[in-house]
């Protein structure tokens, strides 16, 4: 279980998450939803050790850091390394042995070309690949179904059942609030750098009615369209 | 064209004043330093002319400015940017030619500007998605992607360990070695992103230790040719090879430890710095070692436990 209590992050004197304070299970798949600048991408950054801050995240099962699969909303492949090699290195850094590659690319990649040369869902998918291999007990993806295809969504939402199902601590972030209601049993509303709302699946449109409320008609209106 | 390097002056002046270097400072102390840095160089280092010109290579292919490739190549006509392209190899070779001139090493000069030219070309080059195999699949990262990047000096550095054969000239084969590790050593001269220190399970200590261990594999790895035909036509004198085996070892290690001991700013500046200098002195390696060994794990602690 992770636990975190009183998170305060700061950038250059302005406060960007304050007072987080959640839980997450195994077996439970969060959702992290808010506007562009919330603090998703940072509070997933804290989880996972990338950032510094205040306050405490305790996990009960070891460095947490050792364990988590991380899926950045825009994967960054270094030059000249293919998608076969990329794998390799990722399942090396956990210690982990890679065992027919070609078997567990499940998304029919072209593993023996340069991951830098793969398209926006390519890449994506090659990450998730990654973090799937290195037998993660938790999975933090920022952003998992943009850019990719329908097709390779679809997967994804099973894979993530199938995470759930084997008692793995997911959590996620998403624009896309049908997928969330598939995937999701709680949902977490960020704004300006606090937790508005914890819901779980029952409550979950009214987090979207309250993001709707949030001033988005009169904003578009400001357009004069 | 005219507003493109307007714009490069002032991009310049910005990073020399985010370094806390005012810019007509920079401009006087640079040509100075550089002067200083090439004499002592010759004065100093065996085999100078012929390591000046790789130096120059290394240091254009480095400094090039083909992150702007596809911007420039959207923005300009095909004429213009080949132009583009080609003027500013020519100005970052230009005080290397310079002094080339004033050391009246006239065919060298040809060679830096020439390869100077010839890099902007090749610069289109790098971009070919054709996957070159290496040797190194096992442990991807600095080495596949540095010798992809590079293969083309280890041909000309087995080619020179063979020409130091057919010539009767030792040195020419040790200086085959040298290029090798010297190439190597720059393939840890950018620090990673963050993610990929990040994602490894390991504590700052493993983690150096790893790093270092595959450098030292693969660098000898790919000087056993050379140190092989040296073994056979000079076996009297393979004692100096092997002494530049390990100084070459120690130069890779240290580079391994910098780019790590460096990671906030100027990082790749210091590096350069540093290594110039152990050229000169390698005995400074010993002090320095320990202490880039002391600095690189107390900046990964933030990221490895």
């Amino acid at each position: 279980m992770i636990k975190i209590d009183s998170l305060y992050k700061s950038y250059d004197n302005k406060e960007v998450l304050q007072n987080i304070n959640l839980s997450f299970k195994p077996g439970e798949i969060h959702g992290v939803v808010g506007e562009n600048g919330a603090g998703k991408t940072t509070l997933f950054r804290c989880i996972s050790g990338m950032n510094s801050f205040k306050g405490k995240i305790n996990y009960n099962k070891g460095v947490i850091k050792n364990v988590i699969g991380f899926l950045p909303t825009n994967p960054y492949f270094l030059s000249k390394i293919t998608g076969k090699e990329y794998l390799q290195l990722v399942c090396n850094a956990r210690k982990i042995k890679l065992t027919d590659s070609k078997e567990k690319n499940i998304f029919d990649l072209p593993l023996n070309k340069y991951a830098e040369t793969y398209s926006t869902g390519m890449k994506k998918k090659l990450a998730l690949t990654g973090i799937l291999l290195q037998n993660n007990a938790i999975f933090i993806l920022d952003e998992p179904f943009n850019g990719v295809d329908v097709h390779s969504n679809i997967v994804i939402n099973q894979v993530l059942l199938k995470l759930k199902e084997l008692n793995k601590i997911v959590i996620l972030s998403s624009h896309i609030f049908s997928t969330l209601h598939e995937t999701c049993d709680y949902l977490h509303y960020l704004k300006e750098g606090r937790i508005k709302k914890s819901v779980d699946k029952t409550d979950f449109d009214s987090v979207e009615q309250e993001m709707k409320a949030s001033g988005i008609e009169a904003r578009i209106d400001r357009l004069n369209l | 064209m005219k507003l493109y390097y307007t714009l490069l002056f002032r991009r310049i002046n910005r990073h020399l004043k985010e370094l806390g270097i005012e810019p007509i400072i920079a401009y006087v102390a640079i040509p100075c330093f550089m002067y200083w840095g090439s004499s002592s160089f010759f004065e100093k280092v065996m085999y100078a002319n012929y390591l000046y010109p790789l130096l120059v290579v290394f240091f254009v292919a480095t400094i090039s400015f083909s992150k702007h490739d596809d911007f420039l190549k959207q923005q300009f006509s095909n004429l213009i940017y080949r132009g583009i392209n080609v003027l500013n190899n020519v100005f970052l070779v230009l005080p290397f030619l310079f002094f080339l001139v004033y050391k009246q090493l006239y065919a060298e000069s040809i060679l830096v500007l020439l390869l100077g030219v010839i890099l902007s070309f090749l610069k289109k080059l790098s971009k070919v998605n054709f996957v070159l195999p290496t040797p190194f699949y096992r442990w991807p990262h600095e080495f596949i992607v540095g010798f992809r990047k590079t293969f083309w000096v280890f041909l000309l550095s087995y080619g020179v360990s063979v020409i130091s054969i057919l010539v009767d000239n030792f040195n020419l084969g040790v200086f085959g070695i040298v290029s090798i590790f010297f190439i190597c050593s720059l393939y840890y001269s950018n620090l990673e992103p963050q993610f990929y220190i990040w994602v490894h399970a390991m504590t700052p200590e493993e983690f150096l230790k790893n790093k270092i261990t595959i450098a030292i594999r693969y660098s000898i790895l790919l000087t056993i040719p050379i140190v092989s035909i040296l073994a056979i036509f000079y076996f009297d004198q393979i004692y100096i090879a092997l002494m530049f085996e390990v100084l070459g070892v120690l130069y890779v290690v240290m580079y391994i430890l910098m780019k790590y001991a460096f990671n906030s700013l100027g990082n790749a500046m210091f590096q350069g710095i540093i290594g110039v200098l152990c050229l000169f002195f390698p005995p400074a390696m010993f002090l320095l070692i320990p202490y880039f060994y002391y600095k690189a794990k107390s900046n990964l602690t933030t990221l490895l436990k």
